[in-house]
């Protein structure tokens, strides 16, 4: 049984290694005591100390940072306190997948509440764009569809708070770059858009005209599948596959989701199989924020005859190759020829950690072409530790690197083509980094 | 597929969890530790099979059904397992974590397979091949010479804070497998408790698709099923975190032929449309 499971907890653990955003909900403030407050504290800085992939810990001190910290940490009265204290400690290293998740937001502590409280939303996508939330997409039928939102519109107030002044604070406070400044406010906006069911908010558009529209909407059923996977939060996760007809005479297919999760396998494989016969294959990955980083090697396989190096993940003291694991058996049991055809892959900086790693990987094998805008950088696996107090440390074990190579964390997916969202293309219906990868995929032989 | 049962005349046990109970053979071979007067790893190895009653079950039973509790500790992650061998050279076994589907794996005497709801179906190849052999056949858990070249003790070494007798493994390299290039992956590490006499852990190189990763495996609370000892609990340890087993059953059923039929997927990938296998069954 050894082998067996030692085989086996590689899978899994490369299964399991986090490639994605949590989204923490509010917390319910809690006082607690000074010797509950150290502990939380000295296990998030004994496991990062243990577990870090870079035993410089990106440039940070972290002795002295500990010895900094403890201080502020022996007087924390209240749980809101000591996170701001871990907050510090994990912002320090400025790196991507450390993050605390409040023990209010883990499925355990929530029970059956956890999908019930997020479950609710308006039916449109944000994109932050030269200071402006713009209306990215609108689900048909969905609240904002009804009350005539357009993509394109710019939302500029959400109860009452106003867009424009959060870019401020969230940037000077973080030092954020313009994409981590893009995402930051974006998730801003979507913490309050998305709740509980019923629930209504006035919301400030500016539409085509810029002319100001204030709106009223109730929130609906999301159009996703609610998934738990382990502490962290709910995820609600949305797919979509068509096929796309092109001037050239050729037809293509599309897939889009939004989380490397296991309910999207079937769909995927399914998709693919319906799309053998096409001329080519779009992966949409933007607005997909990662996931289980397994799932990755499987989706690649499908585009591959042989395994391939996407990339490795660089842990303390060892490696784990990322490898595209030929699909060469289809999802009915029948022998099947990997998908042989051009394959576009479409990103932006809403594309996150697992995301990044197939789009870079992908790239750097030469199976891709990718369009789009610079994804997040935003790619460290990891996994979660639940805390003395209860919250769980989302934590980075790994670098990834391509297989050309590239570190992607900070750095993001380079498009080979970069096509730049513009207002005006949301306005006129446009979507021009996949009309560009249409084009390209007709140009392939 | 059509599974013979009637060769299947002794059970194939779990390799490396030897239940071994003290006896007075092993306290000798504690004194003798003492005294720098080290027992072979033959010795150790011989002593366990008798005195957990391992050797006497591979004797009387033909399956093993195990079942019980995996946990990613620390991560949220909690599931089941089940696993069953029959000799020679039978295994299937299955993982089920929430939020992460059944992973199966399985060897039939011929193809070794993993269906993962990740990564896909494959058939495995080379050491991972040779890994999943010797987890099915008896040979390596009565650590034969039909299994392995080295078969050595290594002298007394602390392991998770025990004194232990250190035994050295290397199994022989299966067809077409570079023996030199293979050396790390076919070598593998067991400890067994100096005062207690049981297998206490193990540690080795597993060989993936991902890459080799360096594995221990840490055993415990050894509880009797039916007349053999089994360590309840098996603590992975890797550089990510640690899975955590823990047996909760052990059975010893008439052997079920259907349970190591490779599934259709594999079945597609390699060719076959028979059953394949040891050719004793």
């Amino acid at each position: 049984m050894k082998m067996t499971l030692d085989r086996w907890i590689a899978l899994w653990i490369g299964a399991a290694l986090l490639s994605c955003h949590a989204t923490p909900a509010e917390a319910e403030p809690r006082e607690l005591s000074e010797a509950e407050a150290v502990a939380t504290f000295e296990e998030a800085w004994q496991v990062i100390h243990e577990t870090h992939f870079d035993t410089e810990f990106n440039g940070v001190d972290w002795e002295a940072l500990r010895v900094e910290l403890l201080p502020e940490v022996r007087a924390a009265r209240s749980e809101a306190e000591l996170r701001r204290v871990l907050g510090d400690m994990l912002g320090r290293l400025g790196q991507s997948h450390f993050a605390l998740i409040p023990r209010q937001a883990r499925p355990a502590e929530q029970g059956d509440d956890a999908v019930e409280r997020r479950a609710g939303g308006l039916g449109f996508d944000l994109r932050y764009r030269e200071g402006q939330l713009l209306v990215s997409r609108v689900d048909p039928g969905g609240p904002a569809h009804r009350a005539g939102v357009h993509p394109g519109w710019i939302l500029s107030e959400i109860e009452g708070q106003r867009v424009e002044e959060w870019k401020d604070p969230l940037g000077a406070a973080k030092g954020l770059g313009e994409r981590a400044l893009a995402n930051r406010i974006r998730r801003r906006a979507e913490g309050l858009l998305y709740g509980s069911l019923g629930e209504e908010l006035e919301l400030t558009f500016q539409d085509a005209s810029d002319d100001p529209l204030q709106l009223t909407l109730a929130r609906e059923q999301r159009q996703a599948v609610a998934h738990s996977f382990g502490d962290l939060p709910t995820f609600y996760l949305r797919f979509e596959s068509r096929d796309l007809d092109h001037a050239s005479g050729k037809s293509f297919g599309l897939i889009h989701f939004s989380n490397w999760f296991l309910p999207m396998v079937k769909p995927i494989d399914e998709a693919i199989d319906r799309m053998r016969g096409r001329d080519g294959i779009v992966l949409d990955l933007r607005g997909n924020s990662g996931g289980a980083g397994a799932m990755t090697m499987g989706t690649a396989g499908h585009f591959f005859e042989q395994r391939a190096e996407l990339g490795v993940q660089e842990l303390r003291g060892s490696e784990m190759k990322f490898m595209a694991m030929p699909r060469l058996v289809n999802a009915s049991g029948q022998r099947v020829t990997p998908f042989q055809g051009p394959v576009a892959v479409l990103v932006d900086e809403t594309t996150g950690s697992a995301s990044e790693i197939f789009a870079g990987g992908m790239q750097s094998a030469g199976r891709v072409r990718v369009f789009g805008e610079t994804s997040a950088g935003a790619v460290l696996p990891a996994r979660t530790t639940v805390l003395p107090n209860g919250d769980s440390l989302l934590h980075a074990l790994g670098d990834f690197v391509t297989s050309d190579g590239t570190r992607l964390e900070g750095r993001g997916v380079v498009p080979d083509e970069e096509i730049v969202l513009t207002r005006a293309d949301l306005l006129a219906g446009r979507d021009a980094a996949l009309e560009r990868a249409l084009d390209w995929m007709a140009s392939q032989p | 597929m059509k599974i013979r049962t009637r060769s299947f005349f002794l059970l194939v046990a779990l390799p490396c969890l030897l239940p071994v109970a003290a006896d007075a053979a092993l306290q000798e071979a504690v004194e003798a530790a003492a005294v720098d007067a080290i027992p072979s790893a033959r010795e150790v190895i011989d002593r366990a099979l008798e005195a957990t009653g391992m050797r006497a079950r591979l004797e009387s039973d033909k399956a093993v059904q195990m079942s019980g509790r995996v946990e990613f500790e620390g991560m949220g992650l909690e599931g089941s397992f089940e696993r069953y061998s029959a000799r020679p050279n039978l295994l299937y076994m299955r993982v089920s974590l929430s939020g992460m589907g059944d992973v199966e794996t399985g060897y039939d005497g011929k193809t070794g397979w993993v269906v993962h709801p990740m990564l896909g179906p494959y058939a495995m190849e080379g050491a991972e091949l040779l890994q999943m052999q010797l987890q099915a056949t008896e040979e390596s858990v009565l650590k034969t010479p039909a299994a392995f070249e080295v078969v050595e003790m290594m002298g007394v070494e602390t392991f998770e804070e025990r004194s232990c007798f250190k035994v050295k493994l290397v199994a022989k390299a299966i067809e077409g497998m570079d023996a030199e290039a293979s050396l790390a992956l076919r070598t593998s590490y067991e400890f067994y408790d100096v005062e207690a006499g049981y297998l206490v852990g193990t540690r080795s190189t597993a060989a993936t698709p991902m890459g080799d990763s360096e594995v221990t495996l840490v055993l415990g609370d050894y509880k009797d099923f039916e007349g053999t000892k089994w360590p309840t609990t098996m603590v992975q340890k890797m550089p990510m975190g640690r899975l955590k087993f823990t047996i909760d059953s052990a059975q010893y059923p008439a052997v079920d032929g259907d349970r190591f039929q490779l599934p259709e997927a594999i079945r597609a990938l390699t060719g076959e449309t028979e059953a394949s296998g040891s050719e004793d069954r």
